[in-house]
């Protein structure tokens, strides 16, 4: 499957109503692995 | 796995109700989660003072961490906070997120299984345990505990009726978020993670590409970091030896015991508490449960070491810290009691009651007792009460639709007097959260904020001066990190000697300090005090030093180390 096809089924599943407590899991993730990436390679 | 699914019968008038009164609940928690600063005191100790000082020195070989709690706990919840941090606002929303998911998925499966009345009564009831929505609005690491494993149980729930290896997938990473989080999830993680490898087994590639899964996930979000610098520092991976007994229980089956009765005692709602002599029930039940221990041969077992059961008490002061489950959350209790003795494995309200009280168990056996340990029981007071609605709803009678609205009453009183009773998440708080942000941010802790005012006081007289903040693993240190004009430099006092002792202090340099200190070199300029909010008879005092001569003498042989960067 090409990138741009996965992005836009992400994108489409993340705006699902029922799918709404993965979206927030999903969005708390990312930005806890960046904020750790972050502040262990300083 | 069935696919087809009836519709759900119309919201009725009991829906309605707590349709709105579970709307009104969120946005307010919402709104308060947006607007309020860093109101928690660990917060300010180690969950986000650690970010803070990460960012001025990395996390491995950090020499400005103040705690040890800030090496040795999981902060892959902590570390969501860091760009709230940088934003000066919204410190609370990640937790108000997980309260939020938490909700929906209590509403979604219990809509699916009851109706919608039920859903809405489950939302609703959620909102009426005070310490689950006061870390719901809060920056600590023990609301994402809950959601975590509701995301674990929904992403179950729709991998069995709909199928779909996404949904397994989810499981996975709620399970590594949830290791990373806090050292309990680790527990509570492990056990679910054997829980869904047996959920796929017998699903060829699905069980080796879960369990590839969770290692993967769990190396990529378990906070591995922490576990490793934790080793290199103290020799284990989840700290010091005897901190890691001091925070257990020490004493097996009898501590076990012992910490299940407290927290039983504790889950009895007898009304709200305050610091004043003279409070009848909630001292009648203390007085009761001393005798139980007591004469069962319990009293200290599995208790942390700096409390005895003679000073026991059960606060539902209002303080995130001191607050419990009200009472929606002794219902709760009551019925997770009684399915310990009422054996009736085919309905809903019974599996999820008895899953509660195994959880309190856990929790008994193993975080040993402290007056603030109430947060632990966050997950699974939701579940009783979750279990509760079910109850319910379990059948359809006139009596059983009356005990609903009585019971919604309840829960109504609870949703308005959870903010209405909170020490700094009421009303007038979100006003403070603007007009007064300072004060709001060290109600808990007011001598930090004295401290804080008092120094700028110095700074603006001498904007360059260096102050050394002499601290220890409870120092309260973020609103004085987070204060840019402050050249804030937190060290040890032994450090402090050898800074010292080799000459890097400076006529000038201010030391601020718990202790006084009678070191030669060092003048006291200011003393701040302010009380503490924990008890009525004790007061907090911070000392201002200026370093005008050299301190101590050298230690020979000794190497002078580096000061700290600012």
């Amino acid at each position: 499957m090409k990138a741009a096809d996965l992005i836009r089924r992400v994108r489409r599943a993340a705006g699902e109503p029922r799918n709404l407590p993965y979206t927030i899991l999903g969005a708390l993730m990312l930005v806890s692995l960046l904020s750790r990436l972050l502040l262990i390679l300083r | 796995m069935s696919t087809a699914h009836p519709l759900p019968p119309p919201l009725g008038p009991i829906g309605r109700i707590a349709r709105l009164v579970a709307v009104c609940g969120l946005a307010y928690w919402g709104l308060y989660a947006a607007v309020a600063p860093v109101v928690t005191i660990d917060a300010h100790m180690y969950n986000l003072a650690r970010l803070e000082l990460a960012l001025r020195d990395g996390f491995f070989n950090n020499g400005q961490f103040t705690s040890v709690f800030q090496v040795i706990f999981p902060w892959s919840f902590d570390a969501v906070h860091l760009p709230f941090l940088l934003l000066g606002w919204g410190y609370a929303l990640p937790s108000f997120l997980c309260l939020a998911g938490t909700a929906f998925i209590v509403l979604t499966m219990v809509r699916a299984r009851f109706g919608p009345d039920a859903g809405w009564v489950g939302v609703a009831s959620l909102l009426a345990l005070p310490c689950l929505v006061y870390q719901g609005a809060g920056t600590k690491n023990d609301l994402v505990i809950l959601f975590t494993g509701a995301v674990w149980v929904y992403a179950r729930w729709r991998w069995r009726r709909e199928g779909g290896r996404h949904h397994v997938l989810w499981m996975v990473l709620a399970l590594a978020f949830m290791a990373g989080s806090k050292t309990t999830g680790l527990l509570y993680g492990g056990i679910l993670a054997l829980w869904t490898l047996a959920e796929v087994r017998g699903h060829g590639r699905l069980f080796g590409q879960t369990a590839a899964g969770l290692l993967t996930a769990g190396l990529l979000f378990g906070s591995v970091e922490t576990y490793v610098e934790s080793a290199r520092l103290y020799g284990h991976p989840l700290g010091p030896p005897p901190l890691i007994r001091r925070l257990g229980n020490p004493d097996g089956l009898r501590g076990t015991l012992a910490n299940f009765t407290r927290h039983v005692a504790g889950g009895l709602y007898v009304g709200p508490t305050d610091f004043s002599a003279g409070q009848n029930a909630p001292n009648r039940l203390a007085t009761v449960e001393r005798r139980l221990l007591d004469r069962t041969g319990l009293t200290d077992a599995g208790i942390d070491p700096r409390f005895r059961d003679n000073l026991l008490f059960h606060h539902q002061s209002g303080l995130e810290e001191l607050s419990g489950f009200g009472p929606v959350g002794t219902l709760a209790l009551g019925l997770m009691l009684l399915a310990a003795f009422w054996w009736r494995p085919a309905a809903v309200w019974w599996r999820l009651a008895v899953a509660a009280l195994a959880g309190l168990v856990v929790v008994s056996a193993t975080v040993a007792y402290t007056t603030w340990g109430n947060r632990y029981l966050v997950a699974w007071y939701a579940l009783g009460t979750v279990a509760l609605v079910c109850a319910l709803w379990a059948t359809e009678s006139p009596g059983r639709r009356a005990v609903r609205w009585l019971y919604l009453l309840l829960v109504i009183a609870m949703v308005v007097a959870g903010p209405l009773q909170s020490f700094n998440r009421h009303p007038a708080a979100l006003l403070a959260a603007v007009r007064d942000r300072e004060a709001l941010e060290t109600s808990a802790y007011p001598v930090v904020g004295e401290l804080r005012n008092c120094l700028r006081h110095f700074v603006r007289a001498a904007p360059a001066v260096r102050i050394f903040l002499v601290v220890h693993d409870e120092s309260v240190v973020l609103p004085l990190l987070d204060d840019r004009k402050l050249r804030v430099l937190p060290v040890r006092r032994p450090v402090l000697l050898r800074l010292a002792a080799a000459g890097r202090l400076v006529p000038g340099d201010l030391v601020a300090t718990e202790a006084p200190d009678d070191l030669p070199g060092l003048d006291l300029i200011a003393e701040v005090s302010a009380p503490g909010v924990y008890s009525a008879d004790w007061t907090i005092t911070q000392y201002v030093y200026r370093v005008t001569g050299r301190l101590a003498p050298a230690s020979p042989g000794a190497p002078p180390p580096a000061p700290p960067r600012p």
